[in-house]
């Protein structure tokens, strides 16, 4: 007991001296939308570089922390835009981490990572407060997507009926959509779809993203349904030969912005 | 068996406290019998007495001191086996008639001991004298005295009998005691004995069960039940940990060869993403079925079922046929439905959406081109039923069990892209709520029908 508390005391101490080097950097935090201060919370070196690497590149700050004490504490801060938590962590679990955040009413996004044996993580994680989980392995674009996701995430939409992107216009209400003002006809789903690429546009939306958030479906299907769906999506905006919304990012997923 | 473990045995502890408990109610009935002998021989011999002392009381008070000295000394001499022993006393302590001269002048019971003096001296053994004195006037007293041989007799003869019997308790007790604890050890041991084999790795091999069905011979019933159930899932991950060996060594050889066919080559840039995309591909491919095999034993451990909701399974299979039907017709084959509505049952969701997907998927992937794909879903009061028929090729007979099993791939569907796991996942998913599935021919064509219990 003794002994954990002394090896807190010094935990304080490394995170003063990081925070006093923080501030002499030329790094302000939230100095440009792009530039995000990321704490990632993971024990395996490995997972943390491959990660961090990636951040750093997209411009982001990033710090790190190797167990979950030592995150525990450094999210507390409470001056980070996102955390990055993996699941197994030694000390303190990833789990419990997020509990003690979010009682401790530090609403910071959370993206949990999880091993993919482990099926009842995601419900155990998004019970826990996290806002989005990811299944080990992943790929960087799936990471990036939805850490951009998550960061730019559209600030509370109640209340808002209507959507509006590049030539598009999403009536929520009514469920019309428009092109130019001219109405297209779609089916439920691909409305669904419309709307979560509209919510994220100028994001990329991965796959996994999409069967998640439009289908609900949290396994890996053979048959790639989304593929499908958004050609056939594709088709009814572009009715009129018109120039393509939705893009298709290689290895990645789609983005909807405007055509240029 | 040895020794130390015989006395340690539960059995010769529960024999060795019966014989405690047994012995020291013996000994209390056999101090109960010698009391109670002891207490109504007493009350005899104090009777005999006392109408022998009141009758000679009578004798004197009709006749006087001369004619009671005359009846004692006729009575003495007429029966000297009687054994009863007389004093008269007067007060200055002068015997009067009879023999006895040493007892105090009180009325009552004067109990001594007296040892005899005999030559043999096993003979010169104490025992007790009951002497009742009676005051016949102010200055005379009577004394009529018994001794208590016969008393002391009958109590040494049950004390010898009891002595008797507890030894024989005591000795019978350990041989039956021994008897049981030997029997017992001897069926541990040859349980002990058996749990040593299955250890040792002859995981064929069972308890031994007599035919006495004792409480030890269900409990070994109850083992070989469990190890039965362990054995076949001990197989189970055999056979598991032989497909994954085979069906991702291949993948994982044609991964290496091209990668080492690359490192050889001089190869232009593009042609090196090139290769390294199709790594990435095939080791992607790898993943899934590492995760979908992960999966299928996560499902079958059972503990999802403790996350059971009420789930709406029409919604499921519609939202299902809803994701998958542009995929259909995009091969050009129709899904037709017939689904009953608000078909609610305790499940898994994800779970559930998973088993419908896979169904369908398949009735998609596995058939030509114009097939006519049907889904339905019932509800009677026992069960739900959901049926994905389709008029496609089929499936033989012979195979019909197979496709469940992992990695299990029709020669006629090899060519398609998969990994042999969806239908096993479907039938982890089944089972985990209890279903059954069953595969018919639809003449033509395959008919699954998934059963489930709605309570």
């Amino acid at each position: 007991m003794f002994l954990k508390f002394l090896w807190m005391m010094k935990l304080t101490k490394t995170l003063k001296t990081k925070k006093s080097n923080f501030n002499a950097g030329e790094l302000p935090p939230r100095c440009s939308l792009n530039a995000m201060k990321i704490l990632i919370i993971e024990d395996d070196k490995e997972t943390r570089d491959y990660v961090s690497t990636g951040l750093k590149e997209a411009a982001h700050s990033v710090d790190l922390a190797k167990d979950g004490y030592e995150g525990l504490i450094l999210a507390k801060e409470g001056t980070y835009d996102l955390l990055i938590v993996d699941r197994m962590l030694p000390g303190l679990d990833g789990l419990s981490l997020l509990k003690t955040l979010r009682m401790a009413n530090c609403n910071t996004p959370a993206l949990f990572l999880t091993t993919m044996c482990g099926i009842d993580d995601r419900v155990e994680g998004l019970n826990a407060g996290a806002d989005d989980y990811l299944v080990k392995p992943f790929a960087f674009s799936e990471l990036s997507a939805r850490v951009n996701a998550l960061l730019r995430r559209p600030r509370e939409t109640v209340g808002q009926k209507i959507l509006q992107t590049a030539e598009l216009e999403i009536n929520l209400l009514k469920r019309v959509v428009k092109r130019n003002g001219q109405i297209i006809d779609i089916q439920p789903t691909e409305f669904r779809l419309l709307e979560y690429l509209v919510r994220h546009a100028g994001q990329v939306v991965t796959r996994t993203m999409l069967l998640e958030n439009v289908w609900d479906f949290h396994f890996d299907p053979k048959t790639n349904i989304v593929e499908t769906h958004i050609s056939r999506l594709r088709s009814k905006l572009n009715t009129g030969n018109k120039s393509d919304l939705i893009h298709t990012v290689r290895g990645s997923g789609y983005i909807i912005h405007e055509s240029t | 068996m040895n020794l130390p473990n015989f006395f340690s045995a539960i059995s010769f502890k529960l024999s060795a406290l019966y014989l405690i408990l047994f012995l020291c109610s013996f000994l209390s009935i056999g101090i109960t019998v010698y009391w109670l002998t002891q207490r109504s021989l007493e009350a005899q011999l104090k009777d005999t007495i006392e109408a022998e002392a009141n009758r000679l009381k009578t004798e004197f008070d009709a006749d006087g001191i001369a004619e009671l000295q005359n009846e004692i000394e006729e009575v003495t001499e007429r029966n000297s086996h009687t054994l009863f022993e007389y004093g008269v006393i007067d007060q200055n302590g002068h015997l009067l008639a009879g023999t006895l001269n040493n007892f105090q002048f009180s009325e009552g019971w004067q109990l001594v001991m007296r040892t005899p003096d005999s030559k043999q001296p096993e003979k010169n053994k104490p025992h007790p004298f009951y002497n009742r004195v009676i005051a016949l006037s102010n200055h005379i007293w009577l004394g009529v005295g018994h001794d208590g041989k016969l008393l002391q007799a009958a109590g040494e003869a049950v004390i010898k009998a009891f002595t008797g019997g507890f030894v024989l308790v005591i000795f019978l007790g350990a041989c039956g005691g021994f008897y049981i604890s030997s029997a017992f050890l001897r069926k541990i041991e040859s349980i002990t004995k058996s749990t040593q084999t299955i250890i040792a790795g002859d995981l064929s091999h069972r308890l031994p069960v007599s035919k006495n069905r004792d409480e030890l011979d269900n409990l070994a019933l109850l083992l070989n039940l469990m190890l039965d159930k362990i054995s076949s899932l001990i197989e189970n991950i055999q056979q598991v940990s032989n497909d994954i060996a085979h069906d991702l060594r291949t993948p994982i050889s044609h991964l290496k060869f091209r990668l080492e066919n690359a490192l050889t080559k001089s190869l232009s840039a593009e042609q090196y993403t090139e290769r390294v995309a199709f790594a990435i591909e095939e080791i992607d491919t790898i993943l899934t079925t590492f995760s979908a095999m992960l999966r299928i034993s996560q499902i079958e451990s059972g503990s999802r079922r403790s996350g059971f909701k009420t789930v709406n399974f029409s919604d499921i299979v519609i939202a299902v046929s809803d994701a998958l039907n542009p995929v259909a017709e995009e091969q050009e084959k129709t899904i037709h439905l017939a689904i009953e509505k608000s078909i609610v049952l305790k499940g898994d969701k994800e779970l559930l959406t998973q088993l419908v997907f896979n169904l369908l998927d398949n009735a998609i992937l596995h058939t030509p081109k114009n097939t006519r794909i049907k889904i339905s879903l019932q509800s009677s009061n026992t069960h739900t039923e959901l049926m994905v028929a389709d008029n496609g090729s089929g499936i033989d007979e012979a195979y019909h069990q197979k496709v469940f099993q992992r990695f299990y791939r029709l020669e006629q569907s090899r060519s398609t892209p998969g990994n042999g796991l969806g239908l096993s996942i479907v039938a982890a998913i089944a089972e985990l709520h209890d279903g059954t599935l069953t595969l018919l021919d639809n003449k033509p064509g395959l008919k699954i029908i998934l059963r489930l219990p709605n309570q």
